[in-house]
């Protein structure tokens, strides 16, 4: 592993990205499109109180809702990412970066962060656009909110990576992913309070990490979360690195090139 | 003494009950060409890839360039450049940026320069800037070649670098690899179909059957120590020949050739449309002395003295000659069996999917 090598792959990753604007606009436009309609529509019909939270916090389900869409854009956007991986195998130029002097970790890292990088500019898009569509941030605790961001998009990049080292078609991926992406989204507490749930729902929902990604940013950008804001961020670390460890060993032993 | 570039020692590779590489163990010198033939799915490509690092030998090891392929492989990658079988530049990037890709991941300085030169080399600098999913088959290999150069690797892999390309494509592609070689006297190892081509480009060969390598020599002892040259006569009969064919061997026996005669057939002809019922092939299988200097003249004479024995038949007309000297389509013939290659295709494709299913046995970093 040397910098360097995951500096030339991350590179490579952003110039992809940046060739592919439509996909860019078009991941973060849905997000925008929730927010927007479904968002400003429930404003008026949801009832704080009953999403647990006084009136006089003076919460509104738009300021309520940001940081379950920005969760659901990561993991999204991320998802889609880690099959980069795959494309690259598909389309052979894994066997140049294989064959390279540089160690298979750095393969993944490079990957993992590129698609992180575009993750978290997305991330910052709806936050910079949050006022525009009436909610106060904290501002003090943006930077907190993008190290979730940054944790959330790095675990579900890494997700995708670990998919794509165990699969081989590009369409069983994006069933897989399809399959995976909805209970992950349901369950992270996005829209409604995961308290709302049956209680053995709700002890499933601890396992899922952007339960703990979406309350982190919640905590962080509108001060309202279940739990405390550091054991959000730690737990979300720990799946983290949990993964990128995973990605980076099936990647390591994968022989099918 | 020649200094091995590459040294091979019982190299193997196992798909459980598969052996894809069995037991290789070559040496192949400084500058040397040298070629890989073999049939679809005798263990070439497994056999490039395991000294490549890609994939991890069952047993066995290999040093490139003096370092050990499962012990420092990241040092081996340094030494070695590899255009593959199947594409791998990426498509979204220009050829310029694959290129410049190649320089950084390889730590060579990324000059503009210097790209441009080694795309001047395989006569695409005037695409520089263009993406790699515009190329024609032919381009992306001749980027893939000149991207392969770009580290100065000791040893360059080309697995099969003429697939499936034109004769002009071909030919271009064969003069960079000469030039090449001859200019940076790099080691080129190579795996092809078309024996012409090895024949004319190798310096050294090994034909390589079911994992294992059947000889190794350069084309011309190859095709010397086949040591099987034909002559083959079509005749007519204008008349009805009691015995015709059991005379003719005989006759042709008794006369001195001046060189070995290992068979004599006759057969009706019966190949081709409106065939003559009275048109028989003389084929006349020789050996000539591997000492002689000059196969040919004796090949010829050899022709003179059978063309005369014919004189002694009355209403015999020859209506066509060909001489036959061993090819290197003999050879690989002769190694490997007369067997189509196709009766294998179920087991080569078990082979494929074993490789890719398999997880174990991988290489490391």
């Amino acid at each position: 592993m040397n910098v360097k090598a995951i500096y030339i792959i991350w590179l490579r990753g952003i110039k992809l990205s940046s060739r592919y604007k439509v996909g860019f606009i078009s991941q973060l436009g849905q997000p925008l499109l929730w927010l927007l309609l479904l968002g400003t529509g429930l404003r008026g019909s949801v009832s704080m109180g009953s999403m647990g939270l006084t009136e006089s916090t003076g919460i509104d389900y738009v300021a309520f809702m940001l940081p379950g869409i920005i969760g659901m854009t990561l993991l999204f956007s991320s998802m889609m990412g880690g099959m980069r991986i795959l494309w690259d195998k598909k389309f052979g130029f894994l066997k140049e970066m294989m064959v390279a002097p540089i160690s298979r970790v750095s393969i993944v890292l490079g990957n993992d962060l590129s698609i992180a990088t575009i993750s978290i500019l997305q991330g910052i898009i709806i936050i910079l656009l949050a006022p525009l569509i009436g909610v106060n941030l904290n501002l003090f605790y943006i930077p907190i909110a993008l190290l979730f961001v940054l944790m959330v998009g790095l675990t579900f990049t890494s997700v995708g990576i670990v998919l794509s080292t165990q699969i081989e078609d590009i369409g069983s991926f994006q069933g897989i992913q399809t399959f995976l992406t909805l209970p992950l989204f349901l369950l992270s507490g996005a829209f409604f309070p995961i308290t709302k749930l049956p209680y053995p729902i709700q002890i499933i929902a601890h396992f899922n990490p952007l339960f703990y990604g979406v309350d982190g940013l919640r905590g962080a950008l509108i001060g309202v979360s279940m739990l405390p804001m550091w054991l959000d961020l730690i737990v979300v670390t720990a799946f983290c690195a949990g993964l990128i460890s995973l990605s980076a060993y099936l990647f390591n032993i994968s022989e099918g090139i | 003494m020649v200094e091995h570039v590459i040294e091979i020692t019982n190299l193997t590779k196992e798909y459980g009950e598969l052996k894809a590489v069995d037991n290789v163990s070559l040496n192949i010198g400084r500058g040397e060409i040298f070629g890989l033939l073999g049939p679809n799915g005798a263990g070439k490509t497994t056999l490039i890839h395991m000294l490549c690092t890609i994939l991890r030998p069952t047993s066995g090891t290999a040093l490139i360039n003096g370092f050990d392929i499962t012990k420092q492989p990241d040092r081996v990658r340094k030494s070695l450049g590899i255009v593959f079988q199947d594409p791998s530049s990426d498509d979204d990037l220009t050829a310029y940026e694959n290129m410049e890709f190649h320089a950084m991941i390889y730590d060579v300085p990324v000059k503009r320069e210097i790209i441009l030169e080694f795309l001047r080399l395989v006569e695409l600098d005037e695409r520089a800037n263009s993406f790699v999913k515009t190329f024609s088959g032919g381009m992306r290999r001749r980027l893939e070649l000149t991207r392969g150069l770009l580290h100065h690797p000791k040893v360059l892999f080309l697995d099969e670098p003429t697939l499936g390309l034109d004769t002009q494509t071909r030919h271009k592609i064969w003069d960079y690899i000469r030039k090449i070689a001859n200019e940076k006297e790099m080691t080129i190892i190579l795996t092809t179909h078309y024996m012409e081509e090895a024949d004319s480009i190798c310096d050294r060969l090994a034909i390589i059957d079911e994992g294992e390598i059947k000889t190794v020599g350069s084309p011309k002892e190859l095709k010397n120590n086949l040591n099987d040259y034909k002559i083959i006569m079509k005749l007519i009969k204008k008349h009805d020949y009691l015995e015709f064919e059991k005379e003719l061997e005989r006759s042709i026996n008794r006369r001195e050739l001046g060189v070995d005669i290992t068979d004599i057939t006759i057969t009706q002809n019966n190949a081709g449309k409106g065939v003559n019922d009275n048109e028989v092939i003389l084929e006349i299988n020789l050996k000539i002395d591997n000492g002689s200097k000059n196969s040919d003249a004796l090949l010829i004479d050899a022709l003179i003295s059978v063309k005369d024995v014919l004189k002694e038949f009355k209403n015999v007309e020859i209506t066509s000659i060909d001489l036959h000297k061993p090819t290197l389509d003999d050879v690989f013939i002769h190694y490997t069996g007369k067997r189509l290659r196709d009766e294998r295709a179920p087991s080569d494709r078990r082979l494929r999917m074993v490789a890719s299913r398999r997880k174990s046995g991988v290489i490391i970093r």
